[in-house]
This record gives C-alpha cells, structure tokens and sequence, in this order.
C-alpha cells in the first residue's frame, strides 16, 4: 500500500491522540504532517471548547464516578488530543488507585497536576508528585515520621519513577524516606501539609552525597544521576513508538533529555516527528489501551451526545472499559497497567466487539445493568447513514464502497486484504447489514492495534 | 508438551488455522464430559470485601467480656443461634447454622497472619498473594493455575463481578472477568445473531502473520468465541430459588457454569460493604443475610446437580474489626477473623480453632490470630486440588483436618 501523508497524521492520531475522525482527518490533512505535529504540542495555541467546570475541588461527597465521567467527557470532546493523552501517560507513570486513597477529590486534583504538567517539566512533575495528596496517601507518606520512617514513597520514587530497580542500595531507600518524613496530606488548602516535628532535619546520606536534604533535594539528586534519563526516555519511547525499543533509541532520546534538562514537550516533539516513530513496522504494531479503544471509537463515530444522556453514556464508556482491564483511576497496583499484549483477554475481546453493539443500538444481549445504564440515551450513539454518506440515502451502496467509507470513518483504519474479502462477501449476500459490517471492522485485528 | 500461555505469546507455535472452531481445549472438556461422573474437583472463593466484623458473626456469646466490649452493637445472648456451647452465630444467620448442624459447613475461628496490617489495600493484597512480607503482584491461585492448571482453556477459572481479584492474577493462565454469562457473549449490532457471529468467526480466522499482534488478537478472539458460545450452550438454568441480591445472582452463575462443566476449577465471588465504622447493627445483618441466604441456595443448586462432593466453598476477608466497639455504633480496622469452609467433602459440623480470646488482645485492643490463612490455602490445595502447596504458597503450612 503507498504511504501517504494521509496515513502518516492517522497513524500520529492514533499515537498522540485518540484517533480522528474523518472530519478532524481532513483537517490535519489540509494543514499537512509537520504543521500538525506542531498543533499538537503547542496544545495550548488551541482553545479548548471543553469548559465544562470540574466537579466540586476536594469534596469528600464527589464520587470517583463523577471523576472518571469527568475525565471521559474530556478525552471525548478535546481539541488538545495530545494533553489527554499525556494525562493518561502520567496516570500509569504515577499510578494511584482510588480505591485504596478513597476520596475522589485528591483524585481529581491529582489528575488536574497531570494535566497541567503535562508537557511540562518532569522535575517540577516530581516535585509535586511528592506533595500530591492522592499520591500521600496512596503510598503512605502521611505514616511517614521521623520516630518511625515508612519507605514506600521514597522505594517506589526511585523503582518506578525515576530509576528502575538495580540502581539504588536499600541504605539509600532509607536515607529517602527520612528526607520525606512530615510531608502529609490534609484536606484543605492545596492538600499539603508539611509538619515539621515529624520532619527529620538531621544529615542524610543519598546516592553518593551528603546533607540535610529534604525531598526536593531528593528528586534532584536522582535527576542528576546517568540513568534517570533513561528510564523515562525508555517510558516515552514505549508509550509513542514502539513496545519493544532498541537501546540505540532510547539513548538518543535520553541525551535530549538531559540537553532540555527534563522539559517535556521538546522531547516529544521530536518523537513525534522521528524516523522511527513513522517505520512501517511500528504501524499497526502496538496494543490500543481500553482508554484509547473505546475514547478513540467513540470519538471516530459517535454523532453529537445530547447532554440529557451524557452522564448515562460517560457511565457506560467507563464500565466497558473496566470489561476489558482498565478501571480508569483504579489501577491494580503502583506498577500501573502492563499494557500491550496482556490488555487482549478472552472478556476484553468480547467486550470490544460487544461495543459496537452498544453503540449501534442492539442491547437486546446486553447485560441488565449495561442496559439500565444506556437507557438514558434515548437514539443509538452511532449513525450509520450519516456514515456513509447522506447520498446514499437508502440505495444501495456496493459493498466495497461500504467497507471503504467505513475504514475511512474509522481514522483511515488499514483493512486487510482478507478482511475486506470476508466482508465484502458478506455485504453482497442477502441481509448483509452495514451495522454488522461497522461492528466486525471495530473487532477486527487491526483495530485493536495503533 | 503442553505450552503455557506465556511461551505461547513468546513463541507463536500455533498457527491459526481457518478450522481452529473447535479448540483442542475444547476437545478435552468434550471427552471429559462424556466419562461421567466426571471427579474434577471445584473450588469456589468467597471474598467478603471491606473488613467483616468476625466478633458479631462467629459470637462468643455467653463471654462477660464480649458484653462488656459490645456494649451497644452486642448481640442478645437470646438471639444469637448457637453452634456449639460457646458460639453462636449473627441472628440473620439461621440457613448457616442449619449448614452447620447438617454437617456441610465448618469454622475456621481467629484466621490471619503474623504483624498484621490494618489497611484494607495492604491485608487484601496479603490474602491475595499469600505473603504477608513482601509486595506481590501474582496471586495465589493465578500461581495454582499456572503450575496446575490448563492454560489453553479459557474458562478454567472465572471471576463474577466486575473487577478481577488479585488471588487470579497469572502469568500464564488469564481468567475472564464475567459479571454475568448473558455479558460474556457475543451481542449482534444487527440481524441474526448467527449470522454476525459467524462472520466474527471467519473474520477472526484469516491468515496472520506468525508471532504477529494480529494473529495473537485472533487466536484470543477465536478463543472467546468458542468458550462463551460453549458456555451458552451448555448453562442450565438453576431449580432452586436464589435471593434477588447480585452476590446471590454470582454464585447461581457460578452454580450454572460449573454446572455446564466446561472444565472450570476455581470460581471467585464478591460481597462487599463490611466497612461498618459506624451503625453497623443494620448494615451487618444485610450483609450477613445475604451471604447466608445466598450459600444456602448455592448449596441446594449445586446439590441438585449432583456436585455437592465435587464443590468446596470458603471465604475469607481481609481482616476482622476492632474487639471493642467505637463511639458511632460501629467497629475499626483489626485483625484476625474466622472463615467458612462449605461442601459435600468437608468435615462440617465442627469449629477448627478455639473461640477467640478477649482477655489476651494485642497493644491495639485486636485479637491475636490462631490460624495462619496460608494453612487454610495449603489444605485446599493439596488435600482438595492435589496441587503441590509449598510450589505454590512457597513455604510448608501444616494443613488443617476440615477437609
């Protein structure tokens, strides 16, 4: 198949967005590949017409519900694709549950700091990090005093944040922690409270270096060492390119890394405008994450949402994606989600074509409380029709013009050539449905692939 | 020799064929089924989610010092339904106490674990990966399916509900999340669902490059078709009356499934709610009508279709509440609380463990444990799954004799 330019801002769609549309396609067709690289990072050029207020700040009486349907309706609707989906990049780098932090506006508050570092400075990320409420109780800080110091922060700071196992003793997880001693969470103000008599001021010895450090200084002592570049070079590299990265890759993203000194957005944007990032055999190469399935198909074919419904079908978006392994702000653990090839599971697969059948409406076989959970959208949220074009109207159209204005619906979806046999096939026998037609593109292989 | 899922993914050996429609697993379960009556055993893990209160469940009922902690959230001594002579039952209890005296459901009293941690997040995870001291990711039994189990079929163990318990996490083996069969099945955008359903299957069945994404995708696709179809097929609706309750609506889907015998081993359900701080009384006995109402019409389904020896049931929670009651009509986070073993095979009728002993709290005013979980865990794998326990559990724990 020739590479078009076409092909290449679909496949950067999919990577820095969620995919596109075929409107929003022709839109960053028309503008061409770099001038839509560079929309993309300098995200905050564009208005975003997404104002809905945030839920109610640090109240305990907000569920995580009202969260997550919060960030749902945001990923859907922003014309900052890249924002959200560095949101989500950072919500499985910091990982943090709700379920053991139980309260939704640490939560929100935690996903707003992601947001709004996030193609901004990973220091000043980590810095903050650290006094993150969410992140204080998730892994124990506020348990964390001079009489009797608690290492969970300060082990997971340096095993999943910043260095990776290997490079660090357990003397220095020790003398860590004691830097983070007093810093607690409360809830008022920003949700920080530091308290000094359950700080411990003494002398510590870190990584090779001695002082009275705190935990700023903590973060950056490890931002000074050789490998923290890697790690998060290693950590971009897998979430834009490609599961599997050589080291040759990594390295040199790592040295931009540390030329930047840790700002974000240029390292990015050199990703996103890389050789490697467009090599044919990173298309089509990676594993859609629930969040980028069911955003991304919603996004490519849902029709307006009428406000009425909107709760009802934030709602359901998010309990398919917990069907198929993504309890969004309810990671399973401080690892985050494994990704890849483990997010494709006999329930998830079942549930991924059983989308399609939401969407378009059939919810028969649906299961009751999925049912119950739709019945506040009154039409079904995809129409076909407007799909394949008003001039069809109800003529039919031939089958491989369906398939092909479907694919091009779906983000400019490749079909493969047995695919576009099976369908096609299928098309032109008698009761062949379009809606079935869209529902096997949507299970198909290559869409469960960006 | 068989491959684990994760050679498998690594390896890529099996090819995907246009006629994989009826998987070599699938082959299995069928000549199985045709030897009846097929002796595989089952086990059924009911977690009760949030911390229950073991002291107003299994009640030292006629100890002064009982009183003396439960002041206001104590059951009547008149109330409670006596098991043995220093132990009742919580009043909402009364279909478990017939288990009980029909010699079908036995106590674990005062089950935990050394140094225990009051946080849900953290005792949760230690029940679930059976270690206490170090942070795991796999849990026990995705461990017992891994080194026991058969990993190519997709339906050896299932989880009800709507989020998958740590306890199945598996390296190799991956157990499908279903929060009701009618959702672990295909559903037609349109038409026929026959006719949708099989093109999913030709779709799924086309050429894929070897190793790829794309045939891993189909291979697990094809899969998931097969055993959700295969379990449609052969569910049974259940005679006996279930409460209308979702955690009762779990166990008759487990009853219908293990009924259908696909092969499944290990089926998982979940009560949650027992995070009583405050005006437990009410909540409690919900709670606890619902688990005794819900096992009792288990138990009269599996029975009915001839599994009550094939069928071992037990549950846990992460820990059990504060001895003495708090200020707002409910109890805090403590430790050690009993468990219920339920089946044909079990050596019912009898408490294993002494009552728990409310003059000898530790410095936090909760009960010390008696019975370290990981013996209950090692009986039912060696004596009901004839798994090898230290492989699993990675140390030696003496079993108990309940089985």
């Amino acid at each position: 198949m020739m590479d078009t330019s076409e092909k290449k801002i679909a496949h950067l769609l999919r990577r820095a967005g969620f995919g596109a549309s075929r409107d929003q396609l022709d839109y960053y067709v028309s503008k061409g590949l770099a001038a839509t690289v560079t929309e993309l990072v300098d995200y905050q050029q564009t208005p975003n017409p997404f104002d809905k207020p945030q839920p109610t700040p640090l109240g305990k009486e907000l569920r995580p519900q009202d969260v997550r349907s919060w960030w749902i309706e945001r990923m859907l609707y922003t014309t900052r694709p890249l924002e959200e989906k560095m949101t989500l990049f950072w919500h499985n780098h910091f990982a943090t549950a709700v379920s053991k932090v139980r309260n939704a506006g640490y939560i929100l508050q935690q996903n707003q700091l992601f947001r709004k570092h996030a193609l901004g400075n990973f220091r000043t990320l980590l810095k903050q990090v650290s006094r993150d409420p969410a992140m204080v109780v998730w892994l124990d800080n506020n348990r964390n005093r001079k009489a009797s110091p608690n290492e969970n922060y300060a082990r997971e700071l340096m095993e999943l944040f910043t260095l990776g196992i290997g490079h660090y003793t357990e003397q220095d997880v020790k003398q860590a922690a004691r830097a983070f001693t007093g810093w607690f969470a409360a809830p008022r103000g920003d949700g920080f409270h530091f308290l000094p008599r359950a700080h411990d001021f003494g002398q510590k010895t870190f990584l090779g270096r001695q002082g009275a450090f705190d935990g700023d200084d903590i973060v950056d002592i490890i931002l000074e060492q050789e490998q923290a570049p890697k790690f998060l070079a290693r950590k971009l590299v897998k979430f834009f390119i490609t599961d599997d990265p050589s080291e040759a890759l990594i390295t040199m993203f790592a040295a931009l890394i540390r030329e930047n000194d840790y700002e974000i957005k240029p390292v990015v944007e050199r990703i996103l405008r890389s050789e490697a990032f467009y090599a044919p055999e990173h298309r089509y190469a990676k594993v859609k994450s629930p969040a980028e399935y069911v955003i991304g198909s919603a996004r490519m074919l849902c029709g307006p949402i009428p406000s009425a419904a909107m709760p009802a079908v934030t709602r359901t978006l998010g309990t398919f994606m917990r069907q198929m392994g993504q309890d969004l702000l309810n990671p399973p653990n401080v690892k985050g989600w494994d990704g890849g090839r483990t997010w494709i599971t006999t329930s998830a697969m079942l549930s991924r074509a059983n989308l399609a059948a939401a969407f378009l409406g059939g919810r028969r076989g649906l299961s009751a409380g999925r049912r119950r959970s739709l019945q506040g959208a009154q039409a079904p949220l995809v129409d076909v029709e407007a799909l394949l074009g008003s001039s069809n109207g109800g003529a039919a159209a031939a089958p491989a013009e369906i398939v092909g204005r479907l694919g091009s619906a779906m983000g400019a979806m490749d079909i493969s050539a047995g695919a576009r046999t099976v369908l096609n096939e299928y098309l032109a026998s008698s009761g062949g449905s379009a809606r079935v037609a869209l529902q096997m593109l949507m299970a198909s292989a290559e869409f469960q692939l960006s | 020799m068989a491959l684990t899922r994760r050679q498998f993914l690594k390896s890529g050996t099996i090819a995907v064929s246009g006629a994989v429609f009826l998987p070599p697993w699938l082959q299995a379960v069928a000549e199985a089924a045709d030897q009846s009556p097929s002796s595989s055993k089952i086990l059924v893990v009911v977690e009760l989610a949030g911390g229950n209160d073991g002291l107003n469940t299994v009640i030292p009922y006629k100890d002064g010092k009982y009183r003396d902690l439960r002041k206001v959230i104590g059951i009547d001594q008149s109330k409670a339904l006596p098991i043995t002579a220093e132990l009742a039952l919580h009043p909402a209890m009364s279909r478990m106490q017939a288990l009980f005296q029909a010699r079908k459901l036995a106590v674990i009293e005062g089950a935990g674990y050394p140094n225990p941690n009051r946080s849900h997040f953290r005792s949760m995870e230690i029940w679930q990966t059976a270690n206490p001291t170090s942070v795991e990711y796999y849990g026990w039994l995705g461990r017992y399916l891994d080194e026991d189990g058969h990993p190519r079929n997709p339906l050896q163990a299932v989880m009800l509900g709507d989020q998958l318990a740590q306890s199945l996490l598996a390296q190799d083996a991956d157990v499908p999340l279903i929060e009701d069969i009618q959702s672990y099945s295909f559903v037609a955008a349109d038409g026929p669902r026959d006719k949708a359903l099989a093109l999913l299957k030709r779709l799924h069945s086309q050429a894929a490059p070897k190793n790829s994404a794309r045939e891993h995708i189909q291979t697990v696709s094809l899969e998931a078709i097969s055993s959700s179809e295969e379990l449609r097929a052969r569910v049974k609706e259940s005679a006996a009356g279930y409460p209308d309750t979702a955690f009762a609506n779990q166990l008759k889907e487990i009853a219908q499934i293990i009924g259908g015998n696909v092969g499944t081993a290990v089926a998982y359900a979940r009560l949650g709610g027992f995070d009583t701080h405050a005006n437990q009384a009410t909540r409690q006995q919900q709670l606890l009508t619902s688990l005794s109402e819900g096992l009792d019409a288990f138990w009269k389904d599996v029975t009915s279709r001839g599994l009550a020896d094939r069928v071992l049931l037990f549950t846990f929670s992460e820990f059990g509440r504060r001895a003495r009651e708090n200020g707002g009509a409910g109890t805090d986070h403590g430790t050690a609380g009993p468990m219920f073993v339920l089946g044909g095979a079990v050596k019912g009728g009898q408490v294993y463990g002494d009552p728990p002993d409310l003059r000898n709290l530790d410095g936090n005013g909760d009960l010390k444990y008696q019975i370290d979980f990981r013996r209950v865990y090692s009986s039912v794998l060696s004596r009901w799954l004839g798994a090898d326990p230290e492989k699993v559990l990675g140390a030696r724990y003496e079993p108990l004799a309940f089985i």
